[in-house]
């Protein structure tokens, strides 16, 4: 059966990258007998995929993925005997990883895809993050709006990006949809970033921070965390449960 | 203890940050213990947790109830910049406890090469890198692994060494340190309490120390929860000891001699094992571990019984030692069903004349009916492995690694295209041969840099006529330190130090590897490596290492050698003892 649920990565799990995450979760599957089906083929690859990528050192509260496991859906006449004939309910999914997945990973929102739901992947639109700006120098909420304004007011916003060829300098203005400030205070600001995300690309939310730097006229970190993913389809998804 | 922000303030400066957060997958996290201990790795985090020896120590230090054992790792030099940057002192992985605030770090040294990391934890753990200079508030120090058979490189920095294997004698050192603990006991009384455990070697205090073996290889502790990494590590599988010690006698293996005698797990017992490690890990490869694992006794009963019960969980079984010998074929047919990786063929020398010599008991016609099996059950990948600058080596011996290989290419070639898979890709690596303490080559002197580069030149141009075949030649300079800090004394422990303060670390990586560190320290010190490496000791002559005891003689090891020298095999030891624990001993 191919099942839908979202990923929460908080704490020490945030820098494990993700074939890391991918890998990890095969092994917590099969720990919790729950074996993942493999692809058919040459070089057999278990069936396991995320709507999207999230960078090492992020944390998350919903990377949703995908799973083909080797277990059948509950038929629609009811419980008796469900587990008997290899049968798995969301909620039954959901507590038997939960009880396999190290500290700093769990996963909620699950749910069966429906026939002919299209792959996560088709269906992800934006994301929206909240990032942790700490700066080395205090910044006030007016000097922050200030700085917001600035950037958002340009029609290019170009930022210096590693990439495996080396640094490369990309416009991130047209995949930021928004940006504005949540808090300000001695050590840094908080912002909440919403950016595009598709198949063919998106906003990389650390970026923001670096093109901010400069209109603050200071240096600092950046931590991302990744609020909520979009997806287009009106679909059974499960809202995000409050941040623990 | 570091807390959460300045772990994610460093964690954000260096690359792979999985190597330092811990919170894995059976962890042990014990809270409130009395008596903390630290098991440090001198390497990177994938590589020490590769290693099935220190895993087997975790679980063994944490089975003792007031005990918290914690891993801690080389920080990569990344790191080792940002904690000083940052000036926090390097912490352990489960609680963030500062080095120096265990009561006990504890070091596993498998490779010369991995000493300069030792004072990398050391001074980044703040703790005085030499034994003399430690406080009363101080942890005790301990190294133990193969290395510590001539601990006497690296010596005065530790304050007490290990000899032997490790499970048992854990134990004991943990007792007598939670008790003196208990008492408030001096510095001096507990090092002196470790001087009366057997196997246990106190630099400052030299005398004969006997080697520790776990007799009943059977009941002693198999690792039954291991911790399953964040991020990839070298050796991601399930790993299955399946036996201890090896019969062989290859004569330049210090393994073969060290871990003396063959003790085996039973079948039955492995079976049991295997089934419930992939259970608590979720592993899809298991590998069964030892020295020789073509030798172990019950293979035939293990492989079959072990592969059909995985198969049905997708689970492969891997053997990463096997030898070339008849029984290779039929092994090669059982794990047909498995992935075709590269398989790895040891003739260790070219000629049948040198592998006499160094008494590895392979013929030219075994290698060759392996490699056609192998290509029949459609492996494509093969390596072949050399050494170069062994005893009594001729040009002869080389050029005849290039005429095997082209052997084995043409056997490629005269299987028929319809079993064997598509595009052979064999590769033959070299490295230098390093003469190890408690081997029958200890006397003999590795060769000089020039020849070796010479000889290196000589396989390079004879390869040029082998088709399809890539030559790959391991870098001699680190052999040359590595025979140096194998067979040399004290001396060296100065020079060690006077590297690191240069700058040398993680010396066996290559891309860290600093020439120039360690040519001013040797230099410094007026010493050179080439006294150590190079020099032919006379058989009479006392040695570093002839205070300890391993159990196999030197009588044995000079018979062995005298052997060597005439180009005389001895048999494998199994059935047919050779007397090398001396005359009315036994090995068992």
């Amino acid at each position: 059966m191919r099942m839908i649920a979202a990923l929460r990565k908080e704490s020490a799990a945030a820098f494990t990258s993700h074939l890391d995450i991918q890998r990890l979760l095969q092994r917590a599957f099969r720990r919790a007998g729950l074996p993942l089906r493999y692809s058919s083929g040459f070089n057999p690859h278990p069936l396991l995929s995320f709507a999207t990528a999230l960078a090492t050192g992020h944390t998350s509260d919903g990377e949703w993925f995908e799973a083909e496991l080797e277990t059948q859906p509950p038929s629609p006449r009811g419980e008796v005997g469900a587990a008997d004939r290899g049968e798995l309910s969301p909620e039954e999914f959901l507590a038997r990883t939960n009880a396999q997945l190290p500290e700093g990973l769990s996963i909620w929102g699950a749910f069966a895809a429906p026939e002919g739901m299209p792959s996560l992947t088709k269906l992800l639109l934006s994301a929206k993050y909240v990032l942790r700006l700490h700066t080395d120098v205090s910044v006030t909420q007016a000097q922050a709006e200030n700085a917001l304004a600035k950037l958002l007011a340009q029609e290019e916003v170009l930022v210096s990006k590693k990439t495996k060829e080396g640094q490369k300098t990309v416009d991130i203005r047209p995949a930021l949809l928004d940006v504005s400030l949540l808090h300000a205070d001695e050590e840094g600001l908080t912002l909440s970033v919403t950016g595009a995300l598709t198949a063919s690309g998106g906003l990389r939310a650390e970026l923001v921070a670096q093109a901010l730097l400069p209109i603050l006229g200071c240096s600092g970190w950046t931590q991302v965390h990744r609020n909520s993913l979009v997806f287009t389809a009106p679909g059974p998804w499960p809202l995000a449960p409050s941040p623990s | 203890m570091i807390n959460e922000q300045q772990l994610d303030r460093l964690l954000a400066k260096v690359e792979k940050p999985a190597r330092y957060t811990g919170s894995e997958w059976n962890e042990y996290r014990k809270e409130g213990a009395f008596f903390h201990a630290a098991l440090c790795f001198p390497d990177a985090y994938e590589i020490g947790m590769s290693h099935l020896g220190s895993r087997i120590l975790y679980e063994v230090m944490n089975g003792q109830q007031d005990v918290a054992c914690e891993r801690v790792f080389c920080p990569w030099p990344d790191m080792e910049r940002a904690l000083r940057q940052e000036d926090l002192p390097l912490f352990s992985l489960e609680t963030r406890r500062p080095l120096r605030d265990f009561d006990l770090v504890g070091f596993s040294l498998l490779y010369e090469m991995c000493y300069t990391n030792v004072l990398t934890m050391l001074e980044l753990g703040r703790i005085p890198l030499l034994a003399g200079e430690r406080t009363e508030d101080d942890p005790i120090v301990i190294g133990g692994g193969p290395c510590c058979v001539n601990p006497e490189p690296i010596a005065p920095f530790l304050d007490a060494v290990v000899v032997g294997d490790g499970e048992e004698v854990m134990v004991e050192i943990l007792d007598a340190l939670t008790q003196a603990k208990r008492e408030g006991a001096s510095r001096a009384e507990r090092i002196a309490r470790l001087s009366r455990l057997e196997g246990l070697y106190i630099p400052s205090e030299p005398k004969r120390v006997r080697r520790r073996v776990v007799a009943d290889l059977e009941h002693a502790a198999y690792l039954e929860r291991p911790i399953v990494p964040f991020m990839g590590i070298v050796h991601d599988r399930v790993s299955l000891e399946v036996m201890r010690g090896c019969t062989r006698g290859c004569r330049f293996c210090q393994a073969g001699y060290i871990y003396r005698p063959v003790r085996e797990r039973s079948a039955e017992s492995l079976l049991e094992r295997g089934k419930q490690l992939v259970d608590c890990t979720g592993y899809d490869e298991i590998s069964l571990l030892s020295l020789s694992t073509g030798d172990y006794t019950e293979l035939r009963t293990l492989l079959p019984e072990l592969m059909d019960s995985m198969a049905k969980q997708r689970v492969s079984v891997a053997l990463p030692s096997l030898r070339i010998d008849a029984g290779l074929g039929e092994m090669l047919q059982k794990m047909q069903s498995v992935r075709k990786a590269g398989l790895t063929f040891a003739p260790e020398a070219g000629t049948q004349r040198l592998r006499d010599v160094i008494n590895k008991n392979v013929t030219e016609e075994d290698l060759l009916r392996a490699a056609r099996d192998a290509f029949a059950a459609g492996w494509t990948s093969v390596k072949l492995y050399f050494m170069l600058g062994l005893p009594t080596e001729t040009d002869a011996d080389i050029l005849g690694i290039a005429d095997l290989a082209g052997k084995v290419a043409r056997a490629w070639r005269e299987t028929p295209p319809a079993r064997r898979g598509k595009g052979l890709r064999l590769s033959v690596s070299v490295s230098t041969f390093v003469p190890k303490p408690f081997t029958p080559f200890q006397w003999c002197p590795q060769d000089s840099q020039e020849e070796i580069w010479r000889k290196q030149q000589l396989l390079r141009s004879a390869m040029k006529g082998v088709r399809g075949v890539t030559l790959h030649c391991h870098p001699s300079r680190l052999s040359l330190l590595e025979a140096a800090f194998s067979r040399g004394d004290r001396r060296l422990a100065e020079v060690l130090l006077a590297a690191y303060q240069n700058g040398a670390r993680f010396d066996s990586w290559t891309e860290h590897f600093s020439r120039d560190a360690w040519a001013k320290a040797f230099e410094t010190c007026g010493l050179t490596p080439e006294e150590f490496a190079l020099a032919e000791l006379p058989l009479d002559a006392p040695l570093p290492w002839s205070h300890i005891d391993i159990g196999v003689t030197a009588d044995y090891l000079k018979r062995e050698h005298e052997r060597a020298m005439a180009a005389r095999t001895t048999p494998d030891c199994r059935g047919n003892c050779q007397g090398c624990y001396g005359r009315g001993a036994s090995c068992v």
